[in-house]
């Protein structure tokens, strides 16, 4: 990789975990989720800082160009990360629901408590 | 049986025209069951008029599929002690007075769902139609047989009784997707027993069925998928 390509990689990697940082720090960002994005930061930062090593390791797995092995990576990296993201919405479509479900049944012993109690008044 | 320990769930998403004759049919039982009016988010007055028919009903808050509305009946049911529930349809298909015969069933033979199956299904479709959905059903019914082991033949009809523990069984384990044909293999699944016994039932008083033909096939590949991970699914 050139020296200007590292660079590059180098000021985009800082520029993304500082943004992850923020997005934490005004909690527009849950923890647990900025684990797995500090990773693709730094993903991203190793790249930039073992350039020579990206260069060597590429080579041993057969790739033409450092850029290929790198998309490759991106890609697969990319796949996971959504995977994770459906398993999320997943997990949260099931949490809506039984809360739907418990709004629905409270709503109702609530309305007839009030029609009980409204009764034993009138 | 005593009607207090009945609890009929009536699911319900824009019902308001075809509610009130099922509302109707279901006051006239005798012993007089329970009757919760699940509204699942309709845009009409559904709610209204199952209120002013006297029933008890939950709203939900959003239109949310009604797998979603018939597991908030079974957790009702659980919740206030009912032993026994029925599915009942809001869309005019069920007839109310036929739930003697599904009681009767579960009585006969100690199964944990009866399913009220109907084996001879009035046309007016077009001969076509109801065909390709004898098909669909006969082919999922025998997948259904060898997921589980167990032989229902209208897999896909909603009007079933459920006695406590298959009620306990779905008040916290209800499929969502496709849950009549789904709900027999979860059962099976938890080692149950389902039972099934012939009723008449009448054409759907509004609305369409949501098999047609080339989503007919689409429809089968899905449930089949569905059928199939349900089955592999743990036990919660």
């Amino acid at each position: 990789m050139t020296l200007m390509l590292r660079f590059v990689a180098g000021l985009f990697a800082a520029g993304f975990l500082l943004m992850i940082f923020e997005l934490v720090r005004r909690r527009r960002l849950k923890e647990n989720y900025s684990l797995t994005w500090f990773f693709v930061g730094g993903c991203v930062m190793a790249f930039a800082l073992f350039g020579d090593q990206m260069d060597a390791l590429s080579h041993f797995l057969g790739f033409a160009q450092t850029s290929n092995a790198i998309l490759v990576f991106s890609v697969f990296l990319i796949l996971v990360l959504l995977l994770g993201l459906s398993v999320a919405v997943s997990r949260l479509s099931g949490l809506v629901q039984t809360m739907a479900q418990e709004i629905g049944i409270l709503k109702n012993q609530l309305e007839e408590e009030r029609n009980r109690s409204g009764r034993l008044r009138g | 049986m005593n009607g207090n320990d009945i609890l009929v769930i009536v699911p319900a998403y824009n019902e308001e025209k075809a509610l009130p004759a099922t509302l109707d049919e279901l006051s006239r039982l005798n012993p007089q069951p329970k009757v919760l009016v699940v509204n699942d988010g309709s845009a009409d007055r559904t709610s209204e008029v199952a209120r002013s028919a006297g029933v008890t009903v939950i709203d939900l808050p959003a239109n949310m599929g009604i797998g979603v509305a018939m597991q908030t009946g079974y957790r009702y049911a659980v919740q206030n002690g009912f032993a026994l529930s029925v599915q009942c349809d809001g869309d005019g298909q069920h007839r109310p007075e036929q739930i003697g015969v599904l009681l009767k069933k579960m009585g006969e033979t100690g199964a944990d769902m009866v399913i009220g199956s109907r084996f001879v299904e009035s046309g007016g479709d077009g001969f076509q139609s109801f065909f390709l959905r004898r098909q669909v059903i006969r082919f999922l019914s025998v997948w259904i047989w060898a997921l589980t082991g167990v032989r229902v033949y209208d897999v896909t009809s909603g009007f079933r009784l459920c006695n406590g523990r298959a009620t306990a069984i779905f008040a916290r384990d209800y499929p969502f997707d496709y849950p009549e044909p789904e709900a027999i293999v979860l059962l099976g699944r938890y080692g149950l027993r389902v039972g099934e016994t012939a009723v008449s039932m009448r054409e759907r008083q509004g609305g369409v069925s949501s098999i047609g033909f080339f989503p007919g096939i689409y429809y089968v590949v899905k449930v089949s998928i569905g059928l199939l991970v349900t089955r592999l699914r743990s036990n919660v």
